[in-house]
């Protein structure tokens, strides 16, 4: 019996060296057989190059080794997907930062919010507001997909509560300045069915922005705060149903696809969009070839840049100055029936002279637009207003 | 470079181990110095001139005790011991207090090297003539970086003869196959779930108390892990390492914790310090003395801060009330009892490890006994536990001796598929580690769209 034992024994361990060998050789054929990617779009970085074999003498050679190795390694994408679905079946619930969330959703770990940033942001929105009074100044600020839609989280997620944040933020700035939380519109939509009998989807399951359908409804609440007594009819189009936005690829989870609609005003005001860094001019707020890209949400504007001008038909008088985060891409284009001119300004890559822009375009109103999880940790808009 | 970078497991080690089998034996130690070199060179870089000077230097001043201790000069030979232990220690402190950065396996290749020059000095083994031999014995690729610490004596007569049989390349990859999924599957996922408790700004108690649990089977893994590696990779070459860790947690006693948790250190201490003091043959005040000098030395070989040394001497005030006053009491009490209780002592220590200041261990044993004001248990702590329940379960069963039970009671199926069933087992251990290797190094820059 223990003679069987012990060959059983000798059995195995010749066994798994067999099968290390193999796997050793199968995976250096196969790497040495893989031609090099020069970028991931499941990580959207460029990946490293092969090191040439002339410097493997000098320090840090090997540390760039590594790095080459691992990036080009075979079945990259696919492994990283099986460890996070090992990570789930063995209970895991957070994956690089990002919960797994129920009925598809993943929703990004909350960011903290800095007290002294923020009283510094929001003593910069009111002093912008006190030296500018014949402007009409607002405020909107969304919350995470963690605090709009609680019942999709998992249990016992770590979440901050944002919706609470965001009225003590508000509570800072002057009565001057409209203000708000969009907390109440988006939790309000998500209770709602569409015309198709579904949830009205206000954040997508992939990516931590919110819908269209959210932005929409945030618009309709905020349509006394813009001074837009009569809104424009909007027609809905579903523009792509494969989206899988930010959380998806920081999880690696590739189980849930998005979809991305847009609202068209049915009346027939038309739009010249000019952007400063691409040194273009397009007939429209929306860039479709964007959809062929990974990240589907660029179709909105192609996503950031230091400042848009946005010149419509609307005749309205007014001209918007929007100072944003991404969140106001979706938002924007559903103002331009309501003002002649929109300039959108990014404070993270805008480094001129905000006064100039006021004068220059006759701004009547200004609009700050941001996510709370942007505006929790940022510096640049106290810097921009100056 | 690293032992879990999948450069070093799918080409530097396999092409290392075929490529020793096929260098005539005459040669074959001088391929293992390249490529240790080589290795480190990768590994630590800039600091490889480090690891060079100590080489040299201790095979001349090797040579130089055994001349002196043919000819009988046991006064100098003393000096000369004397003057080339403070050297050595004198690197060693200059680059953990100085702020410079720290070579990488400096505490464990000086060790070796003072273990050399200790064990030539007392005559225990001779010095090695042959420079590639001791050269090989200071840098050799498997323990260069973190141990095991083998001892000069044990390790000569391997130098000369070390051959690679079916067996010890088989049981050797099978030891490295059980390291790097103790150090992937298990370390790096408690180290993931303690970081993200250590980040919190303030929890509940038990929230805090599993974060220390974390730690601490975090710091079990990952060096068990490396060293059950090192171990596996040696036997590749023909070389054994001596063990290292013999399931620690499940000790009784403080002295058998540390007979049990980096094994190799703690029989450095004993022979080269507490035994040359005299050990505990001279007395209960020098007993005393001994075992706080041996901690001593033992906190501040593994960190530079004042928190290793607290730690040292945590360690060394449980050692020493055990051995003189607490030791009939402890015999008293059950086997699970004394484990919990060396359990006890053992994580609430690693807290000094993970703490950068004293005031932070202070902070972090505040938020145990609730100073947070978070209360004892909340849904943070049903987060961070249910997230991470199998995980657990896993790290504590292992932590004994369910794991070999469990692979022994498979084997023993009828027929050979027991060995199927653990070789498929293996099979998914390894492609798992893989995937989670890869995905370390997966980053992803978020979409300018932010």
């Amino acid at each position: 019996m223990r003679r069987k034992n012990v060959s059983k024994g000798r059995h195995f361990r010749h066994i798994v060296f067999c099968m290390a060998a193999l796997a050793c050789a199968v995976l250096f054929a196969a790497n040495l057989l893989t031609p090099d990617r020069s970028f991931s779009a499941a990580e959207n970085r460029s990946l490293s190059a092969r090191p040439s074999l002339s410097q493997c003498l000098t320090s840090g050679w090997g540390q760039t080794a590594d790095r080459w190795y691992s990036d080009q390694f075979v079945l990259r994408d696919t492994l990283v997907k099986l460890n996070s679905l090992a990570g789930r079946c063995a209970g895991q619930r957070e994956v690089n930062g990002v919960y797994i969330g129920k009925d598809g959703y993943l929703f990004e770990k909350p960011t903290a919010k800095d007290p002294v940033k923020t009283e510094r942001t929001a003593k910069a929105i009111a002093a912008f507001s006190h030296e500018n009074p014949d402007l009409s100044c607002s405020v909107i600020l969304v919350p995470d997909a963690a605090s709009v839609l609680a019942r999709n989280l998992p249990a016992n997620a770590p979440v901050s509560g944002q919706t609470g944040e965001i009225d003590e933020f508000l509570e800072q700035l002057p009565a001057s300045v409209r203000k708000l939380n969009a907390s109440d519109a988006l939790i309000k939509a998500s209770g709602q069915k569409t015309a198709d009998g579904e949830e009205t989807q206000v954040f997508y399951r992939t990516d931590h922005h919110w819908t269209t359908d959210g932005a929409y409804a945030v618009f309709q609440a905020a349509q006394e705060l813009l001074n837009i007594p009569e809104p424009a009819a909007y027609s809905r189009f579903v523009v792509s149903d494969s989206f899988q936005g930010t959380l998806a690829s920081q999880s690696a989870d590739g189980a849930s696809k998005d979809a991305v609609t847009i609202y068209i005003p049915d009346s027939d005001v038309r739009t010249t969009v000019s952007y400063s860094d691409l040194q273009t001019r397009r007939a429209s707020v929306y860039m479709p070839e964007k959809l062929e890209q990974k990240d589907q949400y660029q179709v909105f504007f192609g996503g950031n840049h230091p400042s848009v001008e946005i010149e419509t038909t609307a005749d309205t008088g007014r001209s918007l100055l929007v100072f944003k985060d991404s969140f106001a891409n979706s938002f924007v284009p559903l103002l331009t029936p309501y003002y002649d001119t929109i300039i959108l300004i990014d404070p993270r890559y805008y480094y001129e002279n905000v006064d100039a822009v006021l004068s220059s375009y006759g701004i009547t109103d200004v609009m700050f637009l941001y996510s709370a999880d942007t505006l929790w940790s940022d510096t640049q808009l106290a810097d921009a207003l100056g | 470079m690293s032992f879990v970078s999948l450069l070093f497991l799918v080409v530097f080690l396999p092409a290392s181990v075929l490529l020793a089998r096929l260098i005539p034996e005459r040669f074959r130690n001088t391929f293992l110095l390249l490529v240790s070199l080589l290795f480190y060179a990768w590994s630590a870089g800039r600091n490889l001139p480090v690891l060079l000077g100590e080489m040299v230097f201790t095979y001349f001043a090797a040579r130089e005790l055994q001349r002196r201790r043919a000819r009988g000069d046991t006064g100098t030979l003393s000096f000369c011991l004397l003057a080339d232990t403070v050297l050595l220690a004198a690197v060693l402190a200059v680059y953990k207090y100085s702020g410079l950065p720290l070579p990488a396996g400096i505490s464990f290749f000086t060790f070796s090297a003072l273990s050399c020059l200790f064990d030539v000095g007392r005559g225990k083994a001779d010095a090695e003539k042959n420079p590639v031999s001791l050269w090989l014995y200071l840098a050799f690729f498997p323990k260069v970086l973190m141990g095991p610490i083998a001892q000069y004596a044990d390790m000569l007569p391997q130098m000369d003869s070390h051959p690679v049989s079916a067996a010890s390349l088989e049981r050797g990859t099978l030891r490295f196959l059980a390291g790097l999924f103790k150090k992937v599957l298990l370390a790096d996922a408690f180290g993931d779930a303690f970081r993200q408790i250590h980040a919190l700004p303030q929890m509940a108690s038990m929230t805090a108390v599993l974060g220390t649990v974390f730690y601490g089977l975090q710091l079990y893994y990952d060096f068990s892990g490396y060293s059950d590696m090192a171990i596996g990779a040696a036997s590749m070459f023909g070389f054994r390492l001596p063990r290292n860790f013999d399931h620690p947690y499940t000790a009784g006693s403080a002295s058998d914790f540390w007979r049990r948790w980096h094994i190799t250190l703690g029989a450095w201490f004993r022979d080269y310090v507490y035994i040359p003091l005299g050990g505990s043959r001279a007395g209960k005040a020098r007993l005393v003395l001994n075992l706080a000098v041996v901690w001593l030395l033992t906190g501040i070989w593994h960190g530079n801060t004042v928190n290793f040394v607290l730690w040292g001497l945590w360690w060394g005030i449980i050692v020493i009330l055990e051995k003189l006053v607490l030791a009939r009491f402890l015999d008293k009490l059950s086997g699970v009892l004394r484990c919990a209780l060396v359990n006890l002592a053992a994580f609430s220590g690693w807290i000094f490890f993970f703490s950068p200041t004293p005031g932070d261990c202070l902070h972090w044993w505040g938020q145990i006994f609730g100073a947070a004001g978070a209360g004892f248990w909340n849904s943070q702590t049903t987060w961070y536990l249910t997230g991470n329940l199998i995980l657990l379960a896993a790290g504590i069963a292992a932590c004994g001796t369910i794991p070999a039970r469990l692979v022994s009671r498979i084997r023993k199926c009828r027929g050979r598929s027991g060995v199927w069933i653990l070789a498929g087992l293996t099979a998914l251990l390894l492609l798992l580690s893989v995937a989670r290797i890869l995905s370390s190094t997966y980053q992803t820059f978020l979409y300018a769209a932010f």
